[in-house]
């Protein structure tokens, strides 16, 4: 049986979000991570229209850039991420099936780039785009020392 | 007066009681223009330095940036009116630990459909930021259909 890829291993893994988030690792291919999920109930904005907030589309595409930086790492390192932008086309509706797809766009000496965008499964309509520069190897202590 | 009209035909209140609200778990501070974030397990992003999630600590400045845009219009315009983000730049400037996260929000200029705010967000010092944020909103007032 093939060994699963570390970006498989990390939205397959007890992580509290992506856990939370219910995301199926769907593949990785020419660099580029594809991840899909359903809209939850719990970012609906309130507006009464079903629709979730824009930070789940900024939640999603920071933790599926990060586990694209993941995937291209030879050894497990923690990261963290420097910079995020994000723009917003659409809200998602709420239980709307989404994919999020993030790209490795390079690595500066310990920064990698990463954009991303997240569609409409079944439409294929694009909701928000991001890019995101992410440390390689946080220097952050764990935190217990550190209090 | 505050509280009474606002954002998306909705007032801030209303908007504090959402969902999204909840799940962030934040509320306004006696500071009309600072939020806190209560912590909770589901916003770790990091479980091994137990870090706040990236994109929680931006999901919380957005809706920060709404919440105060709609407080400022109720109070200023006594109108009504949906605001929408419409794009976000984060900067992370220090790692983030398991304790509460608070965010003031600075409005740099709000005009009739567009708005531009800041967010910076802390835990134990306002003075050692650990994000700042700079938002840019869409106003729909009540006379412009969408």
């Amino acid at each position: 049986m093939a060994a699963k890829h570390p970006a498989e291993i990390f939205f397959s893994s007890k992580h509290p979000i992506t856990t939370f988030l219910k995301m199926q690792f769907v593949g990785i291919e020419d660099e580029k991570l594809t991840v899909e999920l359903e809209a939850p109930e719990a970012f609906d904005d309130g507006s009464g229209a079903s629709r979730t907030h824009s930070g789940l589309a900024g939640l999603v595409l920071d933790t599926v850039m990060g586990g694209a930086v993941m995937g291209k790492l030879e050894k497990i390192v923690p990261i963290a991420t420097a910079g995020l932008t994000t723009q917003h086309m659409r809200r998602a509706k709420v239980g709307e099936k989404l994919r999020c797809t993030a790209r490795y766009q390079g690595v500066h000496v310990d920064m990698a780039h990463m954009t991303g965008e997240l569609v409409s499964r079944e439409t294929g309509e694009l909701l928000s785009i991001a890019t995101g520069s992410f440390m390689i190897g946080t220097r952050a202590v764990p935190l217990g020392p550190r209090v | 007066m505050t509280e009474e009209i606002v954002a998306a035909g909705m007032k801030r209140s209303q908007l504090l009681s959402a969902p999204v609200a909840n799940w962030q778990g934040i509320e306004v501070t006696e500071r009309p223009n600072v939020y806190v974030m209560h912590y909770a397990i589901h916003h770790i992003g990091n479980p091994f330095i137990r870090a706040l999630h990236g994109g929680v600590v931006g999901s919380m400045m957005e809706l920060s940036a709404e919440l105060d845009l709609a407080r400022i219009i109720s109070e200023e315009d006594q109108v009504s009116a949906r605001v929408e983000l419409v794009s976000s730049s984060i900067n992370y400037l220090r790692v983030t630990k398991d304790v509460d996260l608070y965010a003031r929000v600075d409005a740099i200029r709000i005009a009739r459909r567009l708005a531009y705010l800041d967010v910076w967000c802390w835990q134990d010092d306002e003075a050692a930021p650990v994000s700042r944020g700079s938002c840019t909103l869409r106003i729909f007032r009540d006379e412009e259909s969408r």
